[in-house]
């Protein structure tokens, strides 16, 4: 997995590319959890390129979900494929986030919040 | 054509069973829909085992690909203490994230993105079979 992340108007977008599973949740983990501890963190997470999350990435997100909040920031997922959509679905996990279809959509989101 | 290799009880371990098992897929021309679920359930079982069931330097981790016609299948084989991760109860996936606990959620997914799975203690080992029809 690699992670490419960029700014845009205080809104910071984190894209990892490739798997999403326990060999490279920790990485993931660290990056967002250091985005995480800014003062109200607006983030856009585009899964655009990610192959697969398995749980060890979903609880990645979890976490991040609860962090942001407590932060009082936004935090918004895009571009879900269809394998990372099912997998999202499956653990119940879709109403717990804001998911756009497209980065320019999620970037919009976070910025009328 | 099928395949056999030991799995070290390491995050490098189940990197290197997760790239064999992509190989492997792409060699038998699997669709990436069916190779994706392969990896995910792959992954569940590998990090859970290595969680839960490694003790020591003496642990031995099989995994065995194999197919048969449209029928695929994905064997794990430990000598850990008996555990069947299919008697794990199924995880909340309905209350709010205050208080979502994300336990349980890998076993159950290996049971949706799976056609078939099963648990067998046998030979003083834990064999997890996955079956995929493709």
């Amino acid at each position: 997995m690699q992670i490419s992340q960029e700014q845009l108007n205080g809104i910071v977008v984190v894209a990892p590319r490739g798997r999403v599973d326990s060999t490279t949740a920790a990485a993931l983990d660290a990056h967002l959890t250091e985005l995480s501890r800014a003062a109200q963190p607006r983030i856009v997470v585009d899964f655009g390129e990610v192959d697969y999350i398995s749980s060890a990435g979903l609880r990645v997100m979890l976490t991040l979900a609860k962090r942001v909040r407590d932060a009082r920031g936004a935090l918004v997922l895009c571009s879900l494929g269809d394998a990372v959509r099912q997998v999202f679905e499956l653990a119940g996990f879709l109403p717990l986030f804001a998911i756009e279809g497209s980065r320019d959509g999620a970037v919009r989101a976070v910025a009328a919040r | 054509m099928n395949q056999t290799m030991a799995v070290q009880g390491t995050v490098t371990g189940v990197r290197d069973a997760v790239d064999a098992l992509e190989a492997w897929s792409d060699r038998e021309r699997l669709s990436d829909a069916a190779r994706r679920r392969m990896l995910t359930a792959l992954d569940e079982i590998l990090s859970n085992v290595v969680r839960h069931a490694v003790r020591d330097e003496t642990a031995l981790i099989e995994m065995v690909l194999s197919r048969d016609g449209n029928l695929v299948q994905v064997e794990v084989v430990d000598n850990a203490l008996p555990f069947n991760p299919l008697l794990v109860p199924p995880p909340d996936t309905t209350s709010p994230l205050e208080s979502r606990e994300p336990g349980g959620l890998g076993i159950a997914l290996v049971r949706a993105l799976t056609d078939e799975v099963r648990y067998e203690r046998r030979e003083d080992r834990n064999r997890l079979t996955m079956m995929w029809r493709v």
